[in-house]
């Protein structure tokens, strides 16, 4: 027995060594997350789902602003607006500060939903939800239960996605023109079936209220509507024709909220798919989004 | 509990620790660590059903017990009646009631009646049909007397819920593994070793092989009428590779977990992918549950003793509920008929025992025959595969004509998967498929290391257990749990 257990020991202090050893090189090759879910609050966030992860980079974003941002978006699935998503920016958001800049991405996705059972709410049997910290590092109960690709990607420094310190998902995809005609023919089909279910949501407006109210608190809250295809657009419409409205309305509840729509703009930019940008129209909204913000502060100031 | 999981990982050397730490190997105390381990490992998943686990336990250990005590073979007739409608009528409760209630009210509705109420919804706990086999082949050999009723409760009851096996099998057989908590176990290096090397290599089919052919696998089947027949196809070998990793994974995993805590359990998979037939493939593929059937059911309705006509029957019957063994579901029962009309040629021509031992024996590679043999038998095997793992008949009907007249030919192509990620999947089932034909001759696939010294074993554990670490993905659940 004891020979047994002397070489086990062996066995798993070297699988151990392995795994630490993978572990202290760069995971965002190996997921989409970790970065945002593991590390301290931080004082300027962008908040919303991937589009935002994708499309509004912290880097571009933090240069033009002189301070530093972390991207918190997920994903449709993870962090539409709602309660989870509204408790773990609460948790994320440096709290000693008052003078924080926070762009939070807006769309119709993003405030809608099947049904108004916010117990059915896709996020709530997501990581977001069960995980029990969001500001660990390093977060174990993701690495081990959700972490997405395998860590070999870590060791290859090769991965279509690579996720920054900073949050921003740098995704680098076939650029052809048949590759990405293909991708937005299968996201455009995904999003409008997904958009004959879904209806807006009174919880996850008032979800958006809240987390604006908190943010409110705490520094000077944006909204942006980032651009999406001509395409995406049409189903945006569709699905939520009165979007900018309610946007406009929630604005008016808070008076130092500003917000742009950046939609007349859609033409201008490149996606990977219809609806993310890609990282050099993301890099060129996300310089558009700074100069409106500097913009609009300094018009606040001078009030 | 899953076996891929955190907690199992500080669960399994917990429980290794104190059960080798007791004084004596004292195996009283041995067994109730093992079942109040068992218990644990089960209520992780859902506490509530434990009571169903150990009713169905007490059940059996009881009528077991009046089973030893009466000679009058009317009240034998009882007691085992008793244990058939319990056991029987739980399964049915939960697994079947929902899917019989439907059928019942569409073929009322169908003529032209609408019958009232609705049904209920009901949770499937996890295992239920591994451990009520199990339990149920005690009584019954109990019942004709080819085994003594248990008088040690504790160990009946660490029988039943024995934790490597209880929620996917092997379905053990009660005159196997019972006697074998009447006995002390001592451990040996050997046996440890292979423990852990059967857990690495399960681990490494079920968390490589099958997660990594299991995401291409959902993305296909769940978008199939956007794919050609080429990519649908390449769907379709995957899911078998997925099924086959996840389930005999945990099968491996399960045996090695057993030989770590000194049990033996018999082998479940026996290289089914090498089969030359479908009457072989059944010999190779989930073989505890298919000589439960052959001795529980195929055998008392008579076999093949009562002239070719009955035999066949006896044969649909079998895979009939073999099917419907798997789920309730109409692809489960369909997909039991497909292999009944596959395997009804090699019995009518009396060649479904032509195969028994392994492919090219003693040789590197198979002759051109057996390797066609071996491409058609997959083939038929893989598709279907395909009506196992379609939610309906009509989805796997559209799944199976569209292989074959949607650009059977053009290159195949997922959206959302990566090159790198497409390799990783091809080259772990090449890694298994060599694995296992080079070890095909053994009860397992990694038992020519096993002879050789022990630092090279030990090195090919680390190395699946840096494949498992390197190239392993989210926690995914076995498949099998849910049957």
């Amino acid at each position: 027995m004891q020979r047994f257990l002397l070489h086990l020991l062996f066995f798993l202090l070297a699988v151990a060594a392995v795994a630490g050893a993978v572990f202290s090189l760069d995971v965002g090759y190996a997921d989409p997350y970790y970065y945002r879910i593991s590390g301290p609050p931080a004082p300027n966030l962008v908040l919303g789902t991937s589009k935002a992860g994708q499309g509004i980079r912290p880097d571009v974003l933090g240069a033009a602003l002189d301070r530093e941002f972390l991207n918190f978006s997920f994903s449709l699935s993870v962090s539409p607006y709602g309660s989870t998503y509204a408790r773990r920016i609460a948790e994320k958001l440096r709290a000693s500060d008052h003078g924080g800049v926070f762009v939070l991405a807006v769309d119709p996705w993003g405030i809608a939903a099947v049904g108004s059972d916010t117990s059915a709410f896709p996020e709530r049997t997501a990581f977001l939800e069960q995980l029990p910290s969001v500001t660990a590092r390093p977060n174990l109960p993701y690495l081990v239960h959700y972490l997405e690709r395998p860590y070999l990607n870590i060791l290859l420094r090769q991965s279509p996605a690579v996720l920054h310190r900073d949050g921003w998902l740098e995704v680098r995809l076939g650029a052809g023109e048949a590759a990405t005609a293909r991708r937005t023919a299968f996201t455009l089909a995904g999003y409008r079936s997904l958009g004959a279910t879904l209806g807006v949501s009174t919880a996850r407006l008032e979800s958006l209220a809240d987390i604006i109210s908190l943010l409110d608190r705490h520094g000077r809250v944006y909204l942006v509507r980032l651009p999406v295809s001509t395409e995406m657009m049409a189903i945006e419409e569709s699905l939520m024709p009165d979007f900018s409205d309610r946007i406009g309305g929630l604005v008016d509840r808070f008076p130092g909220v500003q917000y742009l729509d950046m939609s007349p703009d859609n033409g201008s930019y490149t996606y990977h798919d219809g609806l993310h940008l890609t990282p050099d129209s993301g890099a060129r909204s996300t310089r558009r989004i700074a100069e409106w913000i500097r913009a609009s502060a300094t018009q606040l100031r001078g009030r | 509990m899953l076996f891929n999981s955190l907690d199992f990982a500080v669960f399994l050397p917990l429980v290794f620790f104190a059960y080798w730490a007791i004084p004596g190997s004292r195996i009283r105390w041995q067994n109730a660590l093992l079942l109040a381990a068992s218990y644990v490992f089960y209520g992780w998943w859902d506490w509530r059903f434990l009571a169903l686990l150990a009713g169905s336990s007490a059940v059996d250990y009881l009528v077991g017990r009046a089973l030893g005590r009466t000679q009058d073979p009317g009240r034998r007739r009882v007691w085992l009646g008793l244990s058939l409608l319990v056991n029987l009528g739980v399964l049915f409760t939960f697994k079947y009631f929902g899917f019989f209630a439907d059928a019942f009210a569409s073929a009322f509705t169908f003529l032209g009646y609408r019958p009232g109420g609705s049904t209920l919804s009901i949770v499937l706990p996890v295992g239920i049909s591994f451990y009520t086999f199990q339990t149920l082949s005690y009584t019954i050999d109990v019942y004709r007397r080819t085994l003594p009723p248990a008088r040690d409760a504790v160990a009946f009851f660490a029988f039943v819920g024995f934790f490597p096996q209880l929620v996917a099998g092997p379905i053990e057989r009660a005159g196997q593994l019972l006697p074998q908590f009447g006995h002390r176990r001592v451990f040996s290096y050997a046996d440890g070793l292979l423990g852990v090397q059967l857990f690495c290599w399960g681990l490494f089919k079920k968390v490589v092989v099958a997660d990594s052919c299991g995401r291409i696998v959902d993305l296909v089947f769940a978008d199939y009428s956007d794919y050609s027949g080429s990519t649908l196809l390449l769907g379709a070998v995957l899911f078998s590779f997925q099924i086959y990793g996840d389930f005999s994974g945990y099968s491996d995993m399960a045996l090695g977990t057993a030989r770590l805590f000194g049990f033996r359990l018999q082998t479940n998979f026996a290289y089914p992918y090498f089969a030359r037939d479908i009457g072989e493939f059944w010999r190779r593929w989930h073989i505890s549950l298919t000589r439960w059937f052959r001795d529980y059911l195929y055998i008392p309705l008579g076999g093949s003793r009562m002239g070719l006509r009955i035999t066949v029957r006896n044969v649909f019957v079998v895979f009939l509920v073999s099917g419907l063994w798997h789920g309730a579901n109409w692809t489960f029962i369909v997909w039991g008929l497909i292999h009944f009309v596959l395997y009804l040629p090699l019995l009518l021509r009396g060649r479904n025992r032509r195969f028994l031992g392994p492919a090219a024996p003693g040789r590197w590679w198979p002759g051109p025959v057996d390797t066609i043999r071996m491409g058609l038998a997959f083939g038929a095997v893989t598709l279907a595969w395909v009506v196992f793992r379609s939610p309906t008949l009509g989805a796997a009907a559209a799944y199976l004509t569209r292989i074959f007249t949607t650009d059977p030919f053009a290159v195949p192509y997922v959206y959302g998967v990566g090159k790198v990620q497409a390799a990783l999947c091809l080259l772990s089932v090449g890694a298994l498929l060599l694995t296992e034909w080079l070890g095909r001759e053994g009860d397992y696939p990694l038992l020519p290391v096993r002879s050789c010294r022990p630092r090279i074993a030990w090195a090919v554990c680390f190395l699946l257990a840096v494949a498992v670490l390197l190239l392993g993905q989210q926690e995914q659940a076995f498949i099998y749990f849910q049957f």
